[in-house]
């Protein structure tokens, strides 16, 4: 069994018999950033919830470090939402909830990345901002040392001071072998940090491409590339 | 840091690291901050850094010592070509803009006058 990062093979996945996405197939090697691109509704986030294994029913092999039955879930740290916290609870309950819940959660790590978020421990999450709740999250998703790391727009709605520490956050705090696939509409303030994009539109993969491949290539940044071959794919 | 996007970054890093090393913010035959620390300074990804890196190897400006990290070059004719290659391009660039409208006495009569309101030497950091 080939062990070399994430491997996706002919994923198909259907809803109330509604074709969500069709034969995507991928290999994201060990160590990349990537970002997840494709219009409202296009499937990202399904696409995510199958690689952690949350929805059920798909069919293909999603492979991850060699693993392909639902064990693989053990090794994705996936954002949370949270809405399954109280509001009441403070941030330091929810961190202990996260280290009785996972193994592999580095307490360490949470707390250099809460002072790093500039986020106090005693708040309590009701009373975060968008920006704040955005940032906490991000806290959580990273503070497993794991080897899959997956995160869902954790750029919307948050206000750009927090978008900084967000971005700086992703290079500093993830393992250097790890992926991280960051489902987004933030292209554009992603695009220095990210090694690879993949391309989701019209439920099938329309491009798996190396960014700095494409600024060498085509000369264009990734938006600009992003933007082109969605309109070509349209015209044909 | 800010780069360009439609420029590749490995190239703008090894240009940003050129330029340190020409002005000596990274001093002859000393160590350079790791990729990690790059990576995080500019926010870039490490592979990137070490994109950038390769090729400052390649071309012998940097060494790589095991165990020990990576070094400037001891050997001063290097970095001198990299200075006169850095003035020229820097020049020819800059000449290429004005001269078409300007003769040369103008354009240093401007740059004189424009170095001065500058504050002269002291605002440059570097030697005069």
């Amino acid at each position: 069994m080939e062990n070399d990062g994430l491997i996706l093979k002919n994923i198909f996945f259907k809803r109330q018999n509604k074709p969500i996405l069709t034969n995507i197939t991928v290999k994201i090697p060990w160590g990349r950033i990537v970002a997840l691109l494709g219009e409202n509704g296009v499937g990202k986030t399904t696409l995510l919830r199958i690689i952690c294994d949350l929805n059920k029913g798909y069919h293909g092999v999603v492979n991850l470090n060699g693993v392909v039955d639902e064990k693989r879930k053990q090794f994705v740290s996936y954002s949370d939402s949270l809405e399954g916290f109280s509001k009441k609870s403070s941030l330091m309950k929810i961190i202990d909830f996260y280290e009785l819940g996972y193994p592999d959660f580095d307490r360490q790590r949470a707390e250099k990345l809460l002072t790093f978020m500039q986020l106090d421990p005693e708040q309590r999450l009701g009373d975060l901002s968008k920006g704040s709740r955005e940032k906490f999250v991000i806290t959580l998703t990273l503070a497993r040392k794991t080897k899959l790391y997956l995160l869902d727009e954790p750029l919307s709605g948050v206000d750009i001071f927090s978008r900084d520490k967000i971005i700086s956050s992703l290079i500093k705090w993830i393992g250097p072998d790890a992926i991280l696939i960051i489902a987004t509409h933030h292209l554009n303030e992603l695009e220095q940090i990210i090694d690879d994009v993949m391309i989701l539109k019209d439920r099938r993969l329309l491009a798996y491409r190396d960014v700095e491949e494409i600024r060498v290539q085509e000369g264009l940044s990734v938006e600009e590339y992003y933007r082109q071959l969605y309109l070509e794919d349209r015209r044909q | 840091m800010k780069f360009a996007a439609n420029i590749p970054i490995y190239l703008q890093v090894k240009n940003l690291l050129i330029q340190r090393i020409i002005v000596g913010t990274y001093p002859l035959g000393k160590k350079i901050p790791s990729v990690r620390e790059l990576a995080d300074e500019l926010t870039t990804n490490p592979r990137t850094i070490q994109n950038a890196l390769k090729e400052l190897i390649t071309a012998k400006i940097i060494e790589t010592r095991r165990g020990q990290g990576n070094f400037v070059t001891t050997e001063q004719a290097r970095i001198e070509d990299l200075k006169q290659q850095e003035i020229r391009v820097t020049t020819e660039k800059y000449l290429l803009r004005l001269r078409p409208y300007l003769s040369l006495a103008e354009i240093i009569r401007i740059l004189t006058e424009v170095d001065q309101q500058q504050g002269g030497p002291r605002k440059w950091k570097m030697m005069d």
